[in-house]
């Protein structure tokens, strides 16, 4: 598909309302050509801007009704900066790259050229690339075509040449044997430097491809150029390439030959897009109508929660129960307070946690505060603070005497009394204090303070509070205990996620050294490999110590290989499943294929159950245990494996492991599970030592366990439970 | 040695490990071209060559891709090429150093072809540029 060009942009020809409306909002398009792209387009001796796209243009301009502003710069290179900057509108003639994407948007090709190959008169009738081979032909760098002969596997010799002159000239001189390059370039700078004995001989099966581009954020105008190009209609461009392309003396490959063709696909592929567009649009059209219809289901949805949270909060106030969460916290005190002013006929007020700082000194924190706010400063103070709560530590105050008291202060002319510690500059006027203790036990837990009831306060307004200080002390309490509880939960949460982070970042860190390492240690062994291809040259002692070398890298890796797939047991979180362990052993048979075959080993088993897990463990957890009663097999003895099983119950699931090998001493029955042990000393039979620790934590990670029970030189068993096996 | 399209394209950022594969690719008996790149980035800037208007792609491109790559993980890059509007349709054939089980999953779900892990040994080299050969003369 080509890139930045939007096929979806209703019939050709029909420009719409909107984009006629566009264009007539647009009267300065600036058009920046290259002013040295022949025959493309340049600027010619008398400053007109000519060539194929400037044909192109002209047509586009009388199509479409529109005049384009010529902006004549120095060279590609300025016109690039220009429309990164978006001092210019739109080229002439370009191909998309990944940096020009990035600002303009292309139309389809349409102007699509050749390269063909020329050679000199003399030479063979028709040629194609194939011919090619073993002779000398130039291509400028730089171009298209370059990377394409290099990567195509030809074997001409490129002789890559700066410009098209140098390339003609070299060929015409006998220097190269044919230039691959445009056809169009090619024939205007043959008659151009007056060259007579080239001809065009074949075509090269590359294509150069030019289109319209603008810039990104006019799409709008992107659809009307493509638009405007797919009016231009086929007389008309078999016109433009006549004006331009052809050579008049000896070419074989005549314009017909290579314009009808282009011409014709570039038919069939307007038709082809039309058909696409339309398809296109109807899919955004249905797309669309789903979208809404989505939209229009989740705000239902939205409306419909805003609702139940209403009733909910309306069921609460009804019958004053309060239940306890953070999120409620402030809609509960808020009601409380409002209680506490209704009751006592106060003007506003709040109420707090008490609380106390490292040095013992208690501070106030509020948890529902009428506002008072007088000034801009405040407001703000208070909009900003309020759902965390405001904090206030200065106890030379009314309130701060309830704290430190544990009493309850009535202050009926607080301007004049002694405990009060005066008021900021614009709070409202304080006729009277009233703050009251709330506590638990002998603790202060809490306060309210309240102020401005008609009359005074007096100490007889407690009882008409009567029970409901109690269930404000509740209320409190069960928040505070709430929020310690939460607190204790993020710190558990937090301990937790740091503990598997670093679970995580240990196991990647065994899994990027083990890579990391097991990469010098294969080199190490394939070099071995080489140094022992290279027989004539090593002593037979030389060659000893290349194959121990490899033996010891082999070791190494297998170590490596041991520690990252320990390390990595019980990452992975694929959820169990039921699996067949007949297939799981006809899969060894087929894993181990090597390791059967020269050992001559068998392996016996008879309608054997399946197990719940997790597949690769469990595969690993069987290859694990036959390649090693395969490797620690009696010399001259072909080894059987012989496996068994019994269900104790439904869900107790043993499965039995016999072989016939060197087996061991059986006061070693447990410590063989453990990482790196190894009771045979055999440098040939050395593996990671961690294949039975493997077998050992995947079983453990199964909810069940293995055991291993041996004679030495009769073999060994090992016993796998699955404990849960339903 | 007749003219093949195959170009195998090898992105290990490794020398020797292009050495490796090299010496391993001499001993086939098809013709090939070959092409070596060191990173992700590398294989997006070859990539862009093929641009201009998409199409013209000249060679039947084979990637042979370690997983490991520096900048542009190879899982990762596996999915740029296989949604690259060039290269979707590249047979990718990817190069593992260990036999992480995990990696093989990942590389084949984002559209890997062909998994396999770097040989070790006299052995395994054998085996290795048996599998390779086949598969490779079977793209052609």
């Amino acid at each position: 598909m080509v890139k930045g060009v939007d096929f979806s942009s209703g019939a050709a020809g029909e420009l719409t309302p909107d984009e006629r409306g566009w264009i007539k909002d647009h009267p300065n398009i600036r058009l920046s050509p290259d002013p040295d792209f022949l025959p493309i387009e340049f600027i010619d001796e008398s400053g007109k801007y000519v060539g194929i796209a400037a044909d192109y243009i002209h047509l586009l301009e009388k199509k479409l009704n529109v005049h384009f502003q010529i902006l004549k710069l120095k060279n590609w290179d300025e016109v690039l900066e220009k429309a990164k900057q978006r001092e210019t509108d739109m080229w002439g003639a370009a191909t998309p790259t990944k940096q020009r994407l990035k600002y303009m948007l292309f139309t389809k090709p349409f102007i699509e050229l050749p390269a063909v190959i020329i050679v000199r008169n003399k030479t063979q009738a028709s040629l194609s690339l194939k011919e090619l081979k073993g002779l000398k032909v130039a291509v400028i760098s730089g171009y298209g075509i370059h990377d394409y002969l290099s990567l195509k596997n030809t074997e001409i010799k490129l002789d890559v040449v700066s410009d098209i002159s140098t390339g003609l000239k070299k060929v015409s001189f006998g220097m190269v044997d044919a230039m691959i390059a445009n056809i169009a370039l090619a024939t205007h700078y043959i008659e151009k430097d007056g060259i007579s004995n080239l001809r065009v001989a074949g075509e090269s099966g590359y294509t150069y491809k030019w289109g319209l581009a603008s810039r990104s954020d006019w799409p709008e105008f992107n659809k009307i150029l493509q638009k405007g190009i797919d009016l231009i209609d086929e007389s008309e461009k078999i016109e433009i390439y006549r004006k331009w392309v052809g050579l008049k003396a000896g070419s074989s490959v005549t314009l017909k030959d290579i314009a009808v063709p282009v011409l014709f696909l570039l038919g069939v592929f307007a038709v082809i897009a039309i058909i696409i567009s339309n398809r296109i649009l109807k899919k955004q059209v249905l797309k669309r109508t789903e979208d809404l219809q989505k939209e229009l289901l989740e705000r239902k949805e939205r409306e419909r929660e805003h609702l139940i949270s209403k009733k909910i909060w309306d069921v609460m106030k009804d019958t004053r129960s309060l239940s306890v969460s953070s999120n409620n916290s402030r809609l509960i005190f808020e009601k409380i307070l409002d209680d506490l002013l209704a009751i006592t006929q106060g003007e506003y007020g709040f109420i707090g946690e008490v609380l106390f700082k490292d040095d013992g000194q208690p501070y106030l924190k509020t948890k529902a505060i009428t506002n008072i706010a007088w000034n801009d400063e405040t407001q703000k103070l208070y909009e900003s603070q309020y759902e965390l709560g405001m904090e206030f530590y200065n106890l030379d105050t009314l309130f701060g005497k309830v704290m430190t008291g544990k009493e309850m202060v009535i202050a009926n002319d607080p301007k004049n009394d002694d405990r009060a510690g005066g008021l900021p500059n614009g709070h409202p006027p304080m006729k009277c204090f009233w703050g009251v203790p709330i506590m638990m036990g002998e603790n202060i837990i809490g306060m309210f303070g309240l102020a401005n009831k008609p009359g005074g306060y007096e100490a007889s307004d407690l009882n008409k509070l009567g029970a409901y200080l109690d269930s404000c002390s509740t209320v409190l309490m069960a928040f505070r205990e709430n929020e310690q509880r939460i607190q204790v939960e993020q710190k558990l949460k937090t301990a937790n996620e740091s503990l598997k982070l670093s679970n995580r970042e240990l196991s990647g860190f065994a899994s990027i050294t083990s890579h990391d390492l097991k990469t010098p240690i294969r080199k190490i062994a394939n070099f071995c490999v080489y140094i022992d291809d290279d027989e004539s040259r090593l002593s037979d002692e030389a060659k000893q110590y290349v194959s121990k070398i490899s033996l010891a890298a082999t070791h190494a890796a297998d170590l490596i290989d041991g520690i990252l797939s320990y390390s990595q047991l019980g990452e992975e979180k694929t959820p169990h499943k039921k699996i067949d362990l007949n297939e799981i052993m006809l899969k060894m048979q087929e894993h181990l294929e090597i390791e059967f075959r020269e050992t001559k080993g068998e392996i016996e088993f008879n309608n054997l159950p399946s197990v719940f897990g997790n597949e690769l463990q469990i595969e690993q957890l069987f290859e694990n245990l036959i390649s090693n009663s395969l490797k620690y097999r009696k010399e001259g003895v072909a080894p059987v494996i012989e496996i068994t099983h019994s269900e104790k119950n439904i869900s107790e699931l043993q499965l039995f492991i016999k072989d016939n090998g060197i087996g061991f001493k059986n006061i070693y029955a447990e410590k063989i599970f453990d990482p790196f042990q190894r009771l045979n000393g055999d440098v040939s039979k050395m593996g990671s030592g961690l294949g039975l620790s493997i077998c050992k934590k995947i079983m453990l990670a199964h909810e069940g366990d293995i055991e291993a029970t041996g004679e030495l030189g009769r073999g060994a068993t090992f016993t796998l439970t699955f404990k849960n096996n339903s | 040695m007749t003219e093949s399209n195959l170009n195998l394209v090898i992105v290990d950022d490794d020398e020797h490990d292009y050495e490796f594969l090299s010496h391993i690719l001499q001993g086939f008996d098809f013709p090939f071209k070959k092409t070596w790149l060191k990173d992700g980035e590398e294989v997006i800037d070859y990539l862009e060559k093929f641009e201009p208007f998409g199409d013209q792609v000249p060679c039947k491109n084979v990637f042979l891709m370690d997983v490991n790559l520096p900048k542009v993980n190879g899982l990762e890059l596996v999915k740029i090429i296989k949604n690259h509007p060039v290269a979707k349709d590249d047979f990718v054939i990817m190069l593992s150093g260990s036999k992480t089980k995990g990696d093989k999953e990942s590389a084949e779900k984002n559209g890997c072809d062909c998994y396999l892990v770097k040989p070790f040994g006299d052995q395994e080299i054998k085996e290795f540029s048996k599998f390779l050969s086949l598969k490779l003369s079977s793209l052609i």
